[in-house]
This record gives C-alpha cells, sequence and structure tokens, in this order.
C-alpha cells in the first residue's frame, strides 16, 4: 500500500512539476478582470467541444474502417500523421480544400483534421481490444452490424468514447495557432491569453493564473463527467459486425487531405533546398546531428511515457487520485518549457531531455485519459480476485496487470514519441539552438523556406511513424501472450 | 459459526444495513434476494473491496474485517467468474496457489487433485480465453480452494450458465465444498441455488436482512 | 516479480539501444564547437531564431567575429524577438540581438544597459545599437493583383478576403501595423478603419510565418511583412513577381537593435561584438542572410537590395503613447472581430 501510495505521489508531483517550479520562482498569481475571462473562458470551451464531438464522431466512423485492416500498421500511422505536423501547414491543408475557412466552423474544420485521425485509431484499439468477443457472439446470433454498434458496442465503450472526448477537449481547449488564423481577433483562446500575457503584457503572475484556471476548468469538467463504464477484455482481433470497409475513407480523409498539402509543395521544396543560395549547405551538414536529436527525443520521451504509464499502473488510483488523473492537463508548451528552463541550466544533449521531459509531462495525463484508465479499470476485477486470493501487490502488478498492459503500455509510448517528433512549441522555448528536425522545420518557415519546411515535415513524419512502429513492435511482442 | 455485525453504509440513494448475520462453519449459507437488494455490497464488504466503521466479522474468535484482503484468506469466484485471460488454465490456479505461499511439491498435488475432482484434465493447458463456458466456471472453482481459504465466497456463480448446465455446476460446488470441508457465503438470486445447496437462507431486501 | 522473459527484455533492449544511439550520435555530431571550449569562456549572445539559424546570419557573423578577435561566440535561440526579455528573465546573456523599437522601452524599465553610443548612425538611441532595418510593407505578386497605393486604398473592392496580417498580440510586425494604423489615423479613427478593413482580411496570423506562408501559398494576394521580402524570392527562387507596395504616405520602419546588458559577464568583448554588427563585413551577411536593410547605406549598392523601391520613412510620434496604453488597445482590437 505504502509503495503504491509512493508511486501516486511521485506521478502527482512530476504532473505538478512545472506549476511548483514556476510558483517558486513567481510566487504571486493574480488573473486578468472577471469578465474577460469569462469570455475567453467561454469561447474556448465552445470550439473545443464542437471540435471533440466532431472529431469523435468522424474517427468512430473511420475506426470501422481500420477494423477491416486489422494488423496493418500503414493506415493507422497515416491516420495519426496531422499530429506531427505544424499548425500553419495543417491550415494551408485546410485552405487547399476549403478556401474562405474562416470562423467557428472553420476551427472545427482544421480541429478535425488534425485530431479525427487519432480517434479513429484509439477507438479502432478499442473496439478489438473490448468488444471484438462480444461482436462474434452477435454476429453467429445473427445481429446486425447497425443493431450491435448502437446497443452491443456503444454502450460498452460510451464510458471510453466520453474520456476521448475528454481528450480531444483538452488538445483543442489549449489549441493556440488554429482558432488565431481562422477564427480571427475575437477568437482568443486560453492558450492566446497566456502567450499575449507572456509576450505582450508582459505578466507572469497573469499567464500563472490563467494557466491554473485552464488546468482547474479542465479538472472540473472531468469530474463533472463523473462515471466510468467497465467493459470486459476480449481478443485483439476485428469481426464482421465491427468493420465497415468504407469508413477507412472517415480515418484517412483527414490525414490524406493534410499529407496531399505537404506532397504538392515538395517539388517547391527541392528547388528551394538546392536552388541558387538554397541554405542547404548551411543546414545540409547538421541534419544528421537533428535526426539524431530528434530520434533521441522522441525514443526518451516515449520510453519515459510509458515508465509514467507503469507507475501509474502501480499506484492504480483511485478516488480523488483517480479523478485527478483523468482531468489533469499540463500548463501551455510554452509555461512548461520556462519551468523547464528554470529547471537546471544545461545545454546540448541536456535539453533534449528536457524536450523529453517537458513532452511526457504534457503527453502523460493526455494519454492516460485516452486509453489508459480504462485499460486499467477494465482489470480491476482480475485485480479485486487476485487481492482476495492472497496476492501481494508486486505479485498482482507483475503477474496480472502488466501482462495485459504492455501492448497499450508500448502503443501510448509510441504516440508520445511520434508527438516529440513533430513537437516545436516547446522545444522552441528549451532549446537554445535547432536540436530536432521539427525545430528546423519551424525556423525555415520563418524564414521564407515553406517548400523545403515541408520537405523537412515530411522527414518528419517519416522518422515518427518509424519510431512509433518500433513501439508499436514493442507492444506486440510484450502484449502478444495476452492476446493471442 | 462466524459473525459479521454492523455492515453499515450509505450509498446516497442506497442504504444497507446488516447488524448482525451469521455464517455457518459447515454448508452453504446463502444471501438471497432480488437484484438491487444489497447482496453484492455485502460481498464486497467480506472480500474487503470496500470498508465501513464498526464492521466486524469474528471467524474462530478472529475478527476478519480488521485483517489486509490478501489475509483474510478467503476463496472468492465472481459472477463474471474474471480468469486472467493471458494465462492457461493451470497458471490461473497456480497463480492462487503461488500468492498463498504454498510450496511447489503441495501446490502440484492439490492441483492434480482438484483437477480430478473438477473434470479439469483436458482443459489446464488452454489458454483462458479458449475455455468454454463451464470450464471458466470450473478453474475459478479451483483456483479459489487450492489455497485451502477459511471460507468460499460464492457470488451468483452460476449465473453465466445455460439452465441445462447449472444443475451440473451446482453438484460440482457441493462435491468441492465437501471434499474441502470449508463453508461458502453463496450470494444468489436464483432460488434454483438454494434448494440444490443451501443449508441455512438469509433474504435481504433493499439492504436490510429480512 | 517474475524475471522477464528473453524476447522482451530484447526488445526492451532495443528500445533503449535507439535511444542510447541516438544520444550518441547527437553528441558526436555536435561536433567540436560544443565542447573544446568551456562554456564559461565563449561570449553568450541571446538572439531569435532566423538570426541563430544554421543559414542565418549568425554563426556566420559569429566565426568572422572570432576570426578577428579570438573570442569564441555562444548563439543562444530566444525563438522569436519577443521572447528575448523573457529568456533574459533566465538565463544571463553578455549580448541581446534582435529588440526592435517597441520592446526597447520595456528592455529599458527592466534592467541596465551598458551605454552603446554610436554618433552619427542613423535610428542610434544610445543604450542600444541598431544593426538592421526594414520598412513594413504589403507584399504581392506583379499581375496577381494591382498593389495598394496607400492604408486606406486597402479597403477597395479589389482587396475583399486578399490580405494576410499578423495579429498584434501575438508577433511584432502586427503590433507594428496596429500602431502604425492608430497613429497615423488616431485611436479612435484608426479603430472604425480597422473595422471597414475586415472584408479585405484573408487571414490573422499568429505569427509573421503563419501571414507569410498563406501568402506564399497562394491563398492570400497581399501579405504585411518588409519591403526587403521580394528580395529573396529574385535571389533565391529567381521568381522577380513579388514586389512591395510602395505608400505615397510612407512606411514606419523595423529597427533591430543589439544590447549589452549591466549584467554581462565579459563586457568588454560584447561590447566589441555588438559595434562588429555595423562593420560593413557584419552588414554585408545580416542584409543577405536576414533579408533586412543594413544601416550601413553603401553595402546595398550594387545588390539586388540596392534595387528595391525607395519609400519615405515615417516616425511613429505617439509611439510612447501607443505603448503605454498597450493592454486597453490590444483588448479594443479583440473586440473588434475582425
Amino acid at each position: 500500500m505504502i509503495g503504491r501510495r509512493l508511486a501516486f505521489a511521485s506521478v502527482f508531483i512530476c504532473l505538478l512539476s512545472p506549476f511548483l517550479i514556476l510558483f517558486v520562482r513567481f510566487p504571486t498569481w493574480s488573473p486578468p478582470p472577471a469578465s474577460e475571462l469569462a469570455a475567453v473562458f467561454g469561447f474556448t470551451a465552445l470550439q473545443a467541444a464542437l471540435s471533440a464531438l466532431a472529431s469523435v464522431l468522424i474517427g468512430s466512423i473511420g475506426a470501422l474502417g481500420l477494423m477491416a485492416y486489422p494488423g496493418r500498421a500503414w493506415p493507422r500511422m497515416v491516420a495519426l500523421a496531422p499530429n506531427a505536423v505544424p499548425a500553419l501547414l495543417v491550415i494551408l491543408a485546410a485552405m487547399n480544400v476549403w478556401p474562405g475557412i474562416r470562423g467557428l466552423a472553420g476551427i472545427v474544420f482544421a480541429h478535425v483534421l488534425l485530431n479525427a485521425g487519432l480517434v479513429a485509431v484509439s477507438v479502432a484499439a478499442l473496439l478489438a481490444t473490448r468488444v471484438a468477443g462480444l461482436a462474434d457472439l452477435a454476429y453467429i446470433e445473427g445481429a446486425t452490424r447497425r443493431s450491435f454498434l448502437a446497443r452491443g458496442a456503444l454502450p460498452l465503450i460510451s464510458g471510453d468514447l466520453a474520456r476521448l472526448f475528454l481528450f480531444v477537449f483538452a488538445l483543442c481547449f489549449s489549441s493556440f495557432a488554429v482558432p488565431l488564423v481562422i477564427g480571427g481577433s475575437r477568437a482568443t483562446t486560453v492558450e492566446v491569453l497566456i502567450y499575449e500575457q507572456i509576450r505582450v503584457a508582459p505578466d507572469w503572475s497573469a499567464a500563472l493564473a490563467v494557466a491554473a484556471l485552464q488546468t482547474l476548468a479542465i479538472l472540473a469538467l472531468s469530474l463533472l463527467a463523473g462515471g466510468t463504464a467497465r467493459s470486459p477484455i476480449g481478443a485483439a482481433r476485428g469481426s464482421p459486425l465491427l468493420e465497415w470497409r468504407p469508413g477507412v475513407a472517415f480515418a484517412l480523409a483527414p490525414a490524406a487531405i493534410v499529407v496531399a498539402g505537404l506532397v504538392v509543395r515538395l517539388p517547391q521544396g527541392l528547388a528551394q533546398g538546392l536552388g541558387p543560395g538554397g541554405p542547404w549547405p548551411g543546414f545540409g551538414g547538421e541534419l544528421p546531428r537533428l535526426l539524431a536529436g530528434s530520434a533521441f527525443t522522441a525514443t526518451l520521451s516515449g520510453i519515459l511515457c510509458m515508465a509514467g504509464l507503469v507507475l501509474i499502473a502501480f499506484a492504480r488510483p483511485r478516488g480523488w487520485g483517480r479523478r485527478f488523473l483523468l482531468g489533469f492537463v499540463a500548463p501551455s508548451s510554452a509555461l512548461t518549457g520556462f519551468a523547464l528552463l528554470l529547471l537546471w541550466r544545461d545545454t546540448g544533449w541536456a535539453s533534449l531531455v528536457k524536450i523529453a521531459v517537458g513532452i511526457t509531462l504534457i503527453s502523460l495525463p493526455a494519454f492516460h485519459r485516452l486509453r489508459w484508465d480504462g485499460a486499467l479499470d477494465a482489470l480491476s476485477g482480475q485485480v479485486a480476485v487476485a487481492r482476495a486470493l492472497g496476492a501481494s501487490e508486486p505479485r498482482i502488478f507483475a503477474r496480472v496487470m502488466m501482462p495485459q498492459l504492455w501492448g497499450t503500455c508500448a502503443f501510448l509510448g509510441g504516440l508520445s514519441a511520434f508527438w516529440a517528433w513533430g513537437d516545436f512549441a516547446l522545444s522552441a522555448v528549451v532549446g537554445e539552438r535547432a536540436l530536432t528536425l521539427a525545430m528546423l522545420a519551424h525556423g525555415l518557415l520563418g524564414s521564407y523556406r515553406l517548400g523545403l519546411a515541408t520537405l523537412v515535415v515530411c522527414a518528419v513524419l517519416i522518422g515518427g511513424s518509424l519510431n512509433f512502429a518500433l513501439f508499436w513492435g514493442v507492444g506486440r511482442v510484450f502484449g502478444s501472450r495476452a492476446q493471442t | 459459526m462466524s459473525l459479521v455485525r454492523g455492515l453499515k453504509h450509505d450509498y446516497g440513494d442506497f442504504k444497507l444495513d446488516v447488524p448482525e448475520w451469521e455464517i455457518l462453519d459447515r454448508g452453504v449459507t446463502a444471501l438471497w434476494g432480488p437484484s438491487g437488494s444489497g447482496k453484492t455490497s455485502v460481498f464486497r464488504f467480506l472480500i474487503g473491496l470496500e470498508a465501513c466503521r464498526g464492521f466486524s466479522w469474528d471467524f474462530k474468535g478472529e475478527d476478519l474485517a480488521r485483517l489486509p484482503v490478501p489475509a483474510r484468506r478467503l476463496g472468492v469466484v465472481f459472477q463474471s467468474l474474471e480468469l486472467f485471460p493471458h494465462m492457461t488454465a493451470r497458471e490461473n490456479i497456480a497463480f492462487a496457489a503461488d500468492a498463498r505461499g504454498i510450496a511447489a511439491g503441495e501446490a502440484r498435488a492439490r492441483l492434480a487433485e482438484l483437477s480430478l475432482l473438477l473434470d479439469l484434465d483436458q482443459a489446464l493447458d488452454r489458454r483462458a480465453t479458449l475455455l468454454s463456458g463451464g470450464e471458466r466456471q470450473r478453474v475459478a472453482l479451483a483456483r479459489a480452494v487450492i489455497g485451502k481459504p477459511r471460507i468460499l465466497l460464492l457470488d451468483e456463480p452460476f449465473s453465466a450458465l445455460d439452465v441445462d448446465r447449472r444443475a451440473e455446476a451446482r453438484k460440482l460446488v457441493e462435491r468441492v465444498i465437501e471434499a474441502e470441508r470449508i463453508p461458502a457465503v453463496l450470494i444468489t438470486h436464483d432460488r434454483g441455488d438454494l434448494d440444490a445447496l443451501a443449508v441455512k437462507v438469509t433474504e435481504i431486501r433493499e439492504g436490510r436482512i429480512v | 516479480m517474475a524475471p522477464l522473459p528473453p524476447t522482451r527484455l530484447f526488445w526492451l533492449a532495443a528500445l533503449g539501444a535507439s535511444a542510447g544511439f541516438a544520444l550518441a550520435a547527437y553528441v558526436f555530431l555536435s561536433g567540436p564547437g560544443e565542447d573544446a571550449v568551456g562554456a564559461g569562456e565563449r561570449l553568450k549572445v541571446l538572439a531569435y531564431s532566423s538570426f541563430v539559424n544554421s543559414w542565418g546570419p549568425g554563426p556566420e557573423i559569429a566565426a568572422r567575429f572570432a576570426e578577428r578577435t579570438g573570442v569564441q561566440v555562444e548563439l543562444r535561440d530566444a525563438e522569436d524577438a519577443g521572447l528575448l526579455l523573457r529568456k533574459l528573465e533566465l538565463f544571463p546573456a553578455d549580448v541581446v540581438v534582435g529588440l526592435d523599437q517597441l520592446l526597447l522601452p520595456e528592455a529599458k524599465s527592466a534592467r541596465a544597459w551598458k551605454p552603446l553610443e554610436a554618433g552619427g548612425v542613423r535610428f542610434a538611441d544610445g543604450t542600444f545599437l541598431p544593426f538592421d532595418w526594414g520598412p513594413l510593407a504589403f507584399i504581392y505578386r506583379d499581375g496577381e493583383i494591382k498593389p495598394p497605393s496607400d492604408l486606406d486604398d486597402l479597403l477597395d473592392d479589389r482587396f475583399e478576403s486578399a490580405v494576410a496580417i499578423q495579429d498584434p498580440r501575438a508577433s511584432s510586425p502586427g503590433l507594428q501595423f496596429l500602431f502604425w494604423v492608430l497613429d497615423r489615423k488616431g485611436v479612435d479613427a484608426g479603430f472604425e478603419f480597422l473595422r471597414a478593413l475586415k472584408p479585405s482580411i484573408h487571414t490573422l496570423g499568429s505569427s509573421w510565418s503563419t501571414t507569410y506562408g498563406v501568402f506564399q501559398d497562394g491563398q492570400a494576394g497581399l501579405a504585411l511583412s518588409y519591403l526587403t521580402s521580394p528580395v529573396y524570392h529574385w535571389t533565391h527562387e529567381n521568381d522577380r513577381r513579388y514586389r512591395a507596395a510602395v505608400f505615397a504616405e510612407g512606411h514606419p520602419a523595423q529597427v533591430e537593435y543589439v544590447g549589452v546588458p549591466e549584467t554581462c559577464r565579459k563586457c568588454a568583448e560584447a561590447e566589441l561584438f555588438a559595434r562588429f554588427l555595423l562593420e560593413p563585413e557584419a552588414q554585408r551577411i545580416l542584409m543577405t542572410k536576414n533579408f533586412m536593410l543594413p544601416i550601413l547605406d553603401e553595402v546595398r549598392e550594387g545588390t539586388e537590395f540596392g534595387r528595391l523601391p525607395a519609400v519615405r520613412i515615417v516616425e511613429l510620434a505617439s509611439l510612447e503613447a501607443l505603448l503605454r496604453d498597450r493592454e486597453a488597445l490590444l483588448r479594443r482590437w479583440r473586440e473588434l472581430g475582425l
């Protein structure tokens, strides 16, 4: 019990550490006027809720499509692609298919491009592990797909879908560039307000107060959302009732729009890189270093994320601890970055470690909300039996829980690695020069080289996919006994 | 005879109030009631998934309610059976023996004994997900008793089986209880279970013993 | 706890090894520059990303400076000019490169700086040294749209949903544009003008790169940038369609400054570096890699920068008052609903 409490306390302190560090440096926090805050939080919540709803709907249909391709990694990787693409390129891709994109509908559209693929991949994994067994039974008994989905699958995974909604909601709640560029000057989100307070005002006390309120708002929402559903674990596989081939269009179309936006710019990228006065000689020699930087940051952040998840699994938080983890969101990338800057003042590879830590701090609660809590919850019956049978905590953890959790754990670690490949918001604050390929892409965007930046982003996507595949492979090997 | 006392809990929309309840030292004591009557809540308190102040369970001079869950030394079979899906039937049963610290040789002998008793030979090396409903139930039973528990707790153990198989399953449970000589608590809503197994029946309604 | 089977150990080791290998590769490829000179011995120069990037002016200037003086420079990236002062709060630096006029008052009130006198140099400030500058201008592609002739012309129907500008809450040129309009027209009339500008706006970018990216991609026909921006397309893409619209009423200029904080540890070398930026050699590098105008006019003669149109530079007379009221003005901006 003490071990479990210690494990939870260490996760708790790690997650809160950005706030704690910033509190030591800037002890007074005072929020901007309430009227201003209310308007900003109201709009942020509205766009996030609509975006999350649309993403979960479209992603869920997409999941049925992905289920028709069980065991294939590439459709899942393509679906994930938009999550590692800089916001500008996603915005440009959105503009390619919707030229006059503006306003709330535009923001929702761009957020769907960003998140629907991730939702599809997550729901597909959920269906495969938690509903497939039941689906087989229903199929044999002659149920139709529609009736099974509505009356069989939906009630089983409704709690998980609510968690997914909350996951996308939290992502969109802290979205920065998309609402600002597509929404116009009224579309102030909380993240814009935080950035404005740091950069323009400058007012750390207000920035920190707003960030703390943002975290509390999402925490409160998750408490309101409350109940969780428990579902049986089945075999990880497809089932005729859960497969709908045309649905794959819903999973891949958002990614295809984004990837097509990249591909059309590749010739321009090559011309910019190799053309007269192109910066190739300038950074060509740096590419291997940046590639290594990205690979290290991403792999480490995947490993750290897995370590965090394993620690949470060991802690098996209940009551308020569980609710805290379900609702917690990290402060914005900028604030997490500044907190890590304050932590220790090193440069070079130590900055890479800081970036990996920062990405883990941001991704861990998100991924816990996305899949981990549900996965732990599904084991609660087995854990109860094992305890009653006299098993010690370490034995339950090692023999009952982890063998069934490795697959999900490595999948989420892979997602964290994939995010890390594409991150520049946090890296730009922490790094003191370009350390990763994503930072290079960001720099190129800031110096007229849109095409070349696209080229680098493609390299980021390939690197991220390979890294994700490595984690996925680890998960399959580790989880294989539980699933075959 | 063991005595449960002071089982009181307020769930907001439901109150559980069992001031006193006797469980026999031999045979099956059944707690019977419709769904929503509080049977499963009593079961959760007995195995230690929930706790409340004032609750005591006097078992041969020892208060089990004060002991941590593993030290209560109970055998449990959940309605959902909760076999470990990544393990074979043998591993599921051996897990419980390991957990109780039973020496390897003795565990092997017990497994052979129970396997014979419950007709599990063919199923032992199959993964839990590949077992039939009846086999799953028998594995859960073997897992519950291999560690020689003080008392066996069964929560609606037959509800997952179709009607034809229930009679057979009840016989198996009876056989195990007799062979192992352990008292059992059976939580059920099924009168058929009472007729076949119960030595003593306690009825529970709206959280109270009637 | 049960020991892990060999296959799993292998995969765990593979994960660890990939991280280890990547780290080793990173350290190896970082080259001797990272460690050859101890961090304490190097001159720490904090600058924004496009100065520090390998294709930016920073590395070449640092190398030339080291050749000339023997002083090794460590460039530190503060990302955006707006974050220079925030990073300086956390990390001491000997030199800060890239503060513009809008940031100077805050820089001065936030901390003490070594005075850098530069008699006779254009835009000299007394505390900070200017090292490059660029008039704000709208960039267009010739043949695609008839360029605007002044601010009011932006309200014309032909610019319907064609103009990309930056949001002043998140970007320096955006704030410059807001102040330009408010200074030129007065605060109330300025906001009226901005309200009327709404139909013309295609994108309010979160940064210069977002806005210019949208324009470069052909989505917007006109982007707020610098007079010098077309030179990139002329020299690097051989595309001469890119032009800057010349406003008869004049253009405000963004001037970039270098400063030496009082807390400097290598103060003499820091001042030397700051002054080095004004030498023709460094000015040429700044011009061609930063795509901004040099402070020394003669440097641009005979280059593509010499072919840029001459524009009248206007001073923002009410800049001080505007900066003082910045928060209230930004609130009004938000309420415009552009």
